[in-house]
């Protein structure tokens, strides 16, 4: 079973993604943000990362640039899902080392094709 | 988007200040009290689709119809985002009613004769979406 970080700021977003992946089958670990993703994950590796980028303490962005100086999360999937939607935010998110951008709200059943097609 | 500072030089009676200041702070308080519903809205209904969907799996209907359920839960669960988005206009509704607001204060106590460099702040809108149909995909 692939584990899953979920990463939202918002309490509901969080729950909707965690109630779509567990539903498909996923295992999923949940973080308000950058910072508590990056402590969660000194104690557990996962399989695939799906962070918002708009957070308290520390943004998503960020933390993709942070997970990527990891050799362990180096080549591992990560999505960012969120309300931003600009062209220079994504080339931002694609220059930090972002697998994908994802805009809100996400349709449950392509977010999942999405997560499918790209874990290893 | 970098937020951007705004100079304006508009002159200003203190008691009218300092009543917008207070006109500003209250609609922010309400603002806020508009957040926390949504949230409590929001997760009651989230309670409410795992309760549906649970029920689907004992509910002794065809696969057909259980598909077309799971397809309309889908459907509400993409809508009931519209939380999410709405709370993060509502913080960045208050951020710019606030700094309205701290800008006017400022403006109070600035020193007749000093030129203070009082500004308010353009913030980035992380929303940009009219509808909550669901958003675009894109893999690098």
């Amino acid at each position: 079973m692939a584990a899953i970080l979920a990463v939202d700021d918002s309490t509901s977003l969080r729950q909707m993604v965690a109630f779509t992946l567990k539903s498909s089958g996923f295992e999923v670990i949940e973080a308000v943000d950058g910072q508590d993703a990056l402590d969660k994950l000194r104690d557990r590796s996962v399989d695939l990362v799906l962070t918002d980028q708009n957070m308290p303490r520390m943004d998503g962005i960020t933390l993709v640039k942070q997970l990527r100086a990891q050799a362990q999360y180096q080549s591992t999937p990560i999505l960012i899902l969120t309300t931003e939607s600009s062209d220079k935010m994504k080339q931002a998110g694609r220059a930090a080392g972002a697998t994908g951008w994802l805009v809100k709200p996400f349709d449950p059943r392509r977010l999942v094709e999405v997560i499918r097609k790209v874990l290893p | 988007m970098p937020d951007e500072s705004v100079h304006l030089d508009v002159p200003l009676a203190v008691g009218e200040a300092v009543e917008l200041q207070d006109q500003l702070l209250e609609a922010a308080t309400d603002l806020d009290r508009l957040g926390g519903l949504l949230e409590d809205a929001a997760a009651q209904l989230m309670a409410r689709f795992a309760g549906a969907n649970s029920e689907l799996a004992v509910l002794g209907q065809g696969p057909a119809v259980q598909e077309r359920l799971r397809l309309e839960i889908s459907g509400a669960m993409t809508a009931l985002q519209f939380q999410d988005m709405a709370s993060q206009l509502i913080l960045h509704t208050i951020h710019r009613i606030r700094g309205v607001a701290d800008f006017l204060g400022a403006r109070i106590s600035a020193d007749e004769d000093d030129a203070a460099e009082v500004s308010l702040v353009r913030r980035h809108c992380p929303v940009a979406q009219r509808q909550v149909d669901a958003g675009s995909i894109e893999l690098f």
